[in-house]
């Protein structure tokens, strides 16, 4: 069914297409939350507000742009604002104002490995970076919108993320290496 | 370099496919259906509130009208209570005498009542009363007893104070009898009529009317000229007059009958379309929870059953076209549902422990069969309902309002969508449910009763279970009410 035709009935609050609705953009919206929670029962907490949000704000979508992307900018709204306030991450969820960060000239390693095992690495960080490196490198925010989103400033943002980066890539390798050193093993 | 790596990150995160686990669907649902129904709420509620308002403000205007009007026109007058309330006057300045002592010829003041058994009669009363005098009254107000009983012909206390004033009574009415009762200004006797049921003095309030010439012309009597009475305001009332009688509290019993079941009001989708609705579909589907690939069998679909209701109250007529009445009912609905195999063991749904419970899960049983079940429910309530009659010469009334319901009893099935099972507990349901009542109906008049039958819709506006809000009881059929006088 065409997303026009669909946002209309669901508009229409017709069970049938809220419900088609949800189908069809559940599962890339799971992913979404996935990465920014640290349990797949917290990423389908974040999944069923957002997808609450999502129904009751319908009518502001205005078919301005694609609607999977009006989607995934709520989840990501809602993943960030369930991190702030659930107590698990509250703690964690601490930036620092740091304006100084490594510039990585390094060439980064190959990214050959599964997607959710490279889910897995980026939720494995602390929740401030993965909440960085989720909104800069996966959804493409840049310093200043995650600097407005976090309440933090725009150098904070790139330091975290810098350090985040460089973490990440430092498991990257490693994992890489260890595949390797498997590989000749056998 | 720095750029790549992200673009590497974002193409393996488009790759992520997850499945979420089916109870994310129901309780998204879940929610929707909640926000739903608040917002429904919302544009009821105020506007029954309205109906109800308007209602008890017509109907407490009404019974105000109502107690004047009889204060003025039931009142028993005699001539003791019409001396109290109308006519107070010094123990020395005002005498009285009956209109068959005409001798008399200073008589300052005759009254005349109307007895309450003849309440038709025309009074024409006159009255000369000292101002002095009547304030002073206030201190010693004397009563004047009934002329039959009293001819007080005391030429001693003639003319005392009453000196300056004339006032002059007309109460119309039916009978054209009248009495006159007249004073000289002057403190001169006029020639007194004997006059059939004079005996007594009706003084309620008096209107000055040019007819008051006519009517003593009639009657052969002197009346004292129009140019001569003066209007006392303070001193006569004026008589509220009741447009409309607001009826007493009639009894009523009420039986309907129909078929209910549990569903939602769906004005999007048609009517009770959600009785229907995914969440009940009979067929099982795939593909729930991360990656299990299990199958689903999701609740049965509700189907319609006998529902009635008997109660037993009150009717009170508002206006010409507004009643207001409410009772004491019993309802009964019920609906039935497929459900699986059944289970005796003790288990845990969410907070609630049951004994027993009816499984739709049919992969986990080698002979699996389906059974219908009667789910019943019984509730005591207190409907309040306002009907409107549509047209003015035809008793075709629209009928709405609401009932708090208690649930008395019940052996309805709850289904619990991670056990994919039907369970029990009274614990689970709702105990008390506001209902909505929406309905026409047409009068008919049989002798000194009167039956009005037309079709009925009641909607549960609450919840039936506690943690699911797509059920709610609902009925539809006829209502027959039948209304004594």
């Amino acid at each position: 069914m065409d997303h026009y035709v669909l946002v209309k009935d669901c508009l229409k609050r017709k069970p049938a297409a809220q419900k088609q609705l949800y189908e069809l953009f559940a599962s890339p919206m799971l992913s979404v939350c996935y990465r920014y929670t640290k349990s797949v029962a917290d990423a389908e907490d974040v999944l069923q507000e957002g997808f609450v949000k999502v129904f009751f704000n319908l009518h502001q979508y205005g078919f301005k742009g694609e609607l999977g992307a009006w989607i995934r900018r709520i989840m990501v709204t809602t993943a960030i604002n369930y991190l702030k306030r659930n107590a698990r991450y509250q703690s964690e969820l601490v930036f620092p104002d740091e304006h100084l960060h490594a510039v990585d000239t390094q060439a980064p390693p190959e990214l050959k490995m599964e997607a959710k095992e490279l889910a897995d690495l980026i939720r494995q960080l602390p929740p401030g970076y993965q909440t960085i490196f989720n909104l800069y490198a996966v959804e493409g925010f840049n310093h200043i919108e995650i600097g407005k989103m976090l309440g933090i400033q725009e150098g904070t943002s790139r330091s975290q993320y810098a350090r985040a980066r460089a973490l990440l890539i430092q498991w990257i390798e490693q994992r890489n290496n260890a595949v390797k050193r498997s590989v000749y093993a056998k | 370099m720095q750029n790549e790596f992200e673009k590497q990150v974002q193409q393996k995160m488009e790759e992520l496919k997850l499945v979420p686990s089916e109870p994310v669907w129901q309780k998204v649902e879940m929610q929707i259906r909640k926000e739903k129904d608040r917002r429904r709420m919302i544009f009821w509620i105020p506007l029954f509130a309205l109906l109800l308002g308007g209602g008890l403000w017509v109907g407490i205007d009404q019974y105000s009208n109502n107690i004047s009007y009889k204060k003025i026109g039931n009142e028993k007058i005699d001539q003791q209570t019409q001396t109290q309330n109308s006519v107070i006057v010094p123990e020395q300045s005002i005498t009285e005498q009956t209109i068959n002592t005409p001798k008399e010829q200073d008589i300052e003041t005759t009254l005349s009542v109307k007895t309450e058994t003849e309440p038709s009669s025309k009074i024409i009363r006159s009255e000369n009363i000292d101002f002095n005098a009547r304030s002073a009254s206030k201190k010693s107000p004397r009563k004047i007893k009934s002329q039959k009983e009293n001819s007080i012909p005391d030429p001693q206390k003639k003319s005392v104070a009453i000196k300056e004033e004339t006032i002059v009574s007309v109460i119309e009415t039916k009978n054209p009898e009248r009495v006159i009762d007249q004073v000289n200004k002057n403190g001169q006797t006029d020639q007194k009529q004997n006059l059939p049921d004079s005996n007594l003095a009706n003084i309620t309030s008096g209107q000055k009317n040019d007819s008051l010439a006519k009517d003593t012309t009639k009657d052969e009597m002197r009346v004292p000229k129009i140019d001569s009475i003066k209007d006392d305001s303070a001193f006569i009332k004026q008589p509220r007059i009741k447009k409309y009688a607001a009826s007493k509290w009639k009894p009523v019993i009420t039986v309907s009958s129909g078929v209910s079941g549990s569903g939602r009001l769906d004005v999007f989708n048609g009517f009770l379309s959600e009785n229907k609705s995914m969440d009940y579909s009979a067929s099982p589907s795939a593909g729930n929870g991360p990656g299990n690939g299990m199958v689903y069998y999701p609740a049965s679909e509700v189907e319609e059953g006998f529902s009635f209701a008997v109660q037993a109250g009150v009717i009170k007529q508002l206006t010409k076209r507004l009643s207001f009445s409410t009772s004491l009912q019993y309802n009964y609905y019920s609906n039935s549902i497929q459900v699986g195999n059944r289970v005796a063991q003790n288990a845990s749904f969410g907070n609630y422990s049951v004994t027993q419970y009816f499984s739709n899960n049919r992969n986990l049983y080698s002979s699996f069969s389906w059974q219908s079940y009667h789910n019943h429910y019984h509730f005591i309530s207190l409907p309040m309902d306002l009907d409107w009659q549509l047209l003015k010469k035809h008793p075709l009334k629209l009928s709405a309002g609401l009932s708090p319901q208690y649930l008395v009893q019940t052996n309805g099935l709850i289904f619990d969508y991670n056990k994919q099972a039907y369970f029990h507990s009274k614990n689970a349901f709702n105990r008390l449910h506001l209902f909505s009542n929406l309905g026409l109906n047409y009068s008919l008049h049989i002798k000194k009763t009167s039956l009005a039958i037309g079709p009925e819709l009641q909607y549960g506006i609450s919840r039936l279970e506690k943690d699911n809000s797509n059920h709610h009881l609902y009925r539809y059929g006829l209502k027959a009410q039948l209304q004594l006088k």
